[in-house]
């Protein structure tokens, strides 16, 4: 049975059940709703995004269900991409973070993991300074508070 | 909850604390510093996670600078990694562990035995690695001794290749240390098994280790000695590497088996285990998996086979260079149960020459019969009760229906005491063996006289994993044929273990060929890595020809690794011939004779 999405900026998609209930928040809600012809509202994302996300739930609408390895190990691979995964990240910064918000909102694990890997891949290698020039983030620091994090980090930065 | 979603929304994700935690999640010490470098919000997220776990290998690093992290930050440190690379900064570490109270996890490679004065700090500690622990100062011990104060939750610790733990040390830890699982103490020269006796039975009192004045001074007031019995032994210690501690006699190894029931993994190489241990191992230790026994000069067949019938969890065994080890381990009843075998490495000794050159005794000849018998029945039972059994060990064990009753006489022939020939016995008991039974040779109708073209064997048989390639040169003396039959019986024993992966045969001094059954091995779909040391001869052309036949059903299909060490290997020739026919092979020949 289809399902009809309806994004931000009022655009209906229809897609079938099992690729809607990739995401864990549209799948809660047809579970708390029940069978419903009303469309679902995502007023969060726009239908720019929710194409792309709606692309990335048909490709992947087979795959098993993720099992969550909550292991104690805090550091991940980040150059496991899947090929396909890979090309459908290569979009602009703006849509990458706008498909990364949208698979948290949408609580699509698999998606989100695949933008933060990306969003890692661009951050290796790079300074500090290159990082927020990148990504437009705001140096809150003083200048001795930076020099101190700097410095106490240092045995880190060490190839 | 709605309004901060939408509020969110409106903000970019790399300013989110929870989607930076995810990103940050995928990077490494570097770029982790580095990130932390950012914002506040970065770092409060970074901080935590870079000092969660640290690894130390640079030689350059600065030690200042995770001194002063360590101050602000090291109540968040779980793991250290500390690579002999940074050894020389042994003490600074030392001290800025006191720092790092929630360890978890400390691997120290090749430090300063003082390391340990922090240790015993470290109340949350659970694995301890600190292999080659250096200094040798005679107080050493007193980390641990008196009495061990360091975390009671320790359950992985290795302090191979030190000095530091003696008989009272090993005591005084397990004690303290109820929970330990893995034990790592190789290369230990000062562990005996006192040591082991008074951990498992707690009411012997230790030799004294050293007899020097100063040390039995102070052991007067030992508290271990005055203590009252406690029930010492923990059950739940699964791994254990004592190789090359060769001051523990083997009744150390018994006492031990005998109050351990979880062991799986299993290192005794080159020691002193004797077959009684290994008796008391199998049969308290149900799950054994992995038992290294190589270089055990104790150890004979009646011993090993307690293992290899009694553990059929069991994984991966060796038992390279067991001076006593003989080719009856392939031979002694009842048949080996370890069928899930993935990995085996074995020599045997020189016995089994004595039988080719004279003949078998009554007894051992007996003992051959009746394993032929019962292997013959094996391989029926099997299918009979299992048949999810794939269709070729079905055909093949049809197949040798038909040689069980040749292969008792056989047997007999194999004890004819001597060397006397007797052509027309002989000859009879060679068609009924060697002849491949299970799938008649259709080849060559046609061209029948070329009997060396290549083709004969590459097409020979509908499936070569079957049955013999090629018709086997009838031996020419009956020492040959004795070879053959040992062979035989040898090779029937490791095609049974399907799910091997790893095989390695070393110094067999027998000739490893199709004339003598090589061709058993090609059913082994599993095997990946196949090592050989010590060829009596080179393989020839025939060899090479199988090992590259078929399509579909190639014998050793999954063989990625042919190693051929010392001895015999192939001819230039040959090798080219291989590595045209399969090459996904990794054909390596190491120290091999220089062929013409």
């Amino acid at each position: 049975m289809p399902v009809t999405l309806t994004s931000l900026d009022d655009v209906k998609f229809t897609v079938d059940k099992d690729v809607a209930e990739r995401s864990i928040l549209i799948k809660n809600m047809i579970e708390d709703v029940g069978e419903s012809d009303s469309p679902i509202p995502l007023p969060n994302v726009s239908s720019a995004v929710l194409k792309k996300v709606i692309e990335y739930c048909e490709h992947h609408r087979n795959d098993p269900v993720q099992v969550q390895d909550e292991t104690d190990d805090p550091r991940k691979r980040s150059n496991d991409i899947e090929e396909w995964d890979m090309k459908f990240m290569a979009v602009d910064q703006e849509m990458l973070f706008e498909i990364i918000l949208a698979a948290n909102y949408l609580d699509i694990k698999p998606l989100l993991d695949v933008g933060c890997k990306t969003v890692a891949n661009i951050i290796k290698g790079k300074t500090p300074e290159e990082i927020r020039k990148t990504f437009n983030i705001v140096n809150d620091f003083t200048p001795e508070e930076e020099a101190q994090i700097k410095k106490e980090n240092e045995w880190a930065e060490d190839r | 909850m709605a309004s901060t979603i939408l509020e969110s929304y409106s903000s970019s994700p790399v300013c989110l604390p929870e989607i930076i935690s995810a990103i940050v999640s995928y990077l490494d010490q570097p770029n982790l510093a580095r990130a932390a470098r950012i914002n506040q919000t970065w770092a409060s997220i970074c901080q935590p996670i870079l000092y969660r776990e640290i690894r130390l290998s640079s030689r350059t690093f600065n030690i200042k600078s995770l001194e002063l992290g360590l101050k602000k930050h090291g109540h968040h440190s779980q793991r250290l990694f500390a690579a002999r690379d940074v050894n020389h900064w042994c003490s600074r570490i030392r001290a800025a562990l006191l720092n790092m109270p929630n360890l978890v996890q400390l691997d120290a490679l090749w430090m300063n035995a003082d390391l340990l004065e922090s240790v015993i700090q470290l109340q949350h500690l659970e694995r301890l690695s600190a292999p080659r622990m250096q200094g040798s100062h005679p107080d050493d011990h007193s980390y641990f001794l008196p009495s061990f104060t360091g975390s009671s939750k320790i359950t992985h610790l290795d302090m191979s290749d030190s000095h530091l733990v003696h008989d009272k040390v090993l005591v005084q830890i397990t004690r303290a240390c109820p929970q330990i699982q893995f034990l790592a103490l190789s290369g230990n020269h000062c562990l005996t098994h006192a040591g082991l006796l008074e951990w498992c039975n707690g009411d012997r009192h230790l030799a004294d280790p050293s007899s020097s004045s100063s040390s039995s001074s102070s052991d007067a007031q030992d508290p271990l000695l005055t203590q009252p019995k406690l029930p010492l032994f923990t059950t739940s210690l699964t791994s254990i590497n004592f190789s090359n501690c060769n001051k523990i006699e083997t009744e150390g190894f018994e006492a031990l088996f005998q109050h351990s029931h979880q062991l799986q993994d299993l290192n005794l190489m080159s020691t002193k285990v004797g077959d009684t241990a290994l008796e008391i191992l199998a049969y308290n230790n149900k799950h054994l998996q992995s038992l290294v026994l190589t270089c055990c000069a104790a150890i004979s067949a009646q011993g090993l086979s307690h293992i290899l019938r009694t553990s059929r969890e069991l994984e991966s065994v060796s038992f390279m260079y067991c001076s006593r080890v003989s080719a009856m381990v392939f031979f002694q009843l009842p048949l080996w149960t370890c069928t899930q075998l993935r990995e085996l490495r074995f020599s045997l000794n020189k016995r089994h020459l004595d039988w080719v050159g004279n003949g078998l005794s009554a007894a051992e000849s007996a003992s051959m019969v009746a394993m032929a018998q019962l292997l013959d029945n094996g391989n029926n039972n099997n299918n009979n009760n299992n048949n999810n059994n794939n269709n070729t060990t079905g055909s093949d064990a049809n197949g040798q229906d038909a040689a069980t009753v040749g292969d008792i006489h056989a047997m007999d022939l194999l004890a004819v005491e001597g060397s006397e020939f007797h052509e027309s016995l002989f000859q009879h008991f060679v068609e009924g063996i060697e002849i491949p039974v299970s799938s008649p040779s259709d080849d060559d109708d046609d061209d029948g006289d070329d009997k060396n073209s290549p083709r004969k064997f590459t097409v020979s048989t509908r499936s070569p994993l079957l049955s013999s390639p090629v018709t086997p040169a009838p031996p020419t003396t009956i020492q040959q044929y004795r070879q053959r039959m040992i062979l035989r019986q040898l090779y029937r024993q490791i095609e049974r273990l399907t799910h091997l992966q790893v095989l390695d045969m070393r110094d067999l001094h027998l000739p490893l060929d199709l004339d003598s059954g090589l061709w058993r091995l090609g059913s082994l779909r599993q095997l990946e890595m196949l090592e050989w040391t010590g060829l009596q001869a080179p393989l020839r052309e025939q060899e090479v020809a199988w090992l590259t036949s078929g399509q579909d059903e190639r014998p050793l299909p999954a063989l990625r690794q042919l190693l051929i060490k010392g001895g015999y290997g192939m001819s230039s020739a040959e090798r080219a011939v291989l590595q045209a026919g399969r090459p996904e092979l990794d054909l390596q020949l190491i120290q091999v004779r220089e062929m013409a």
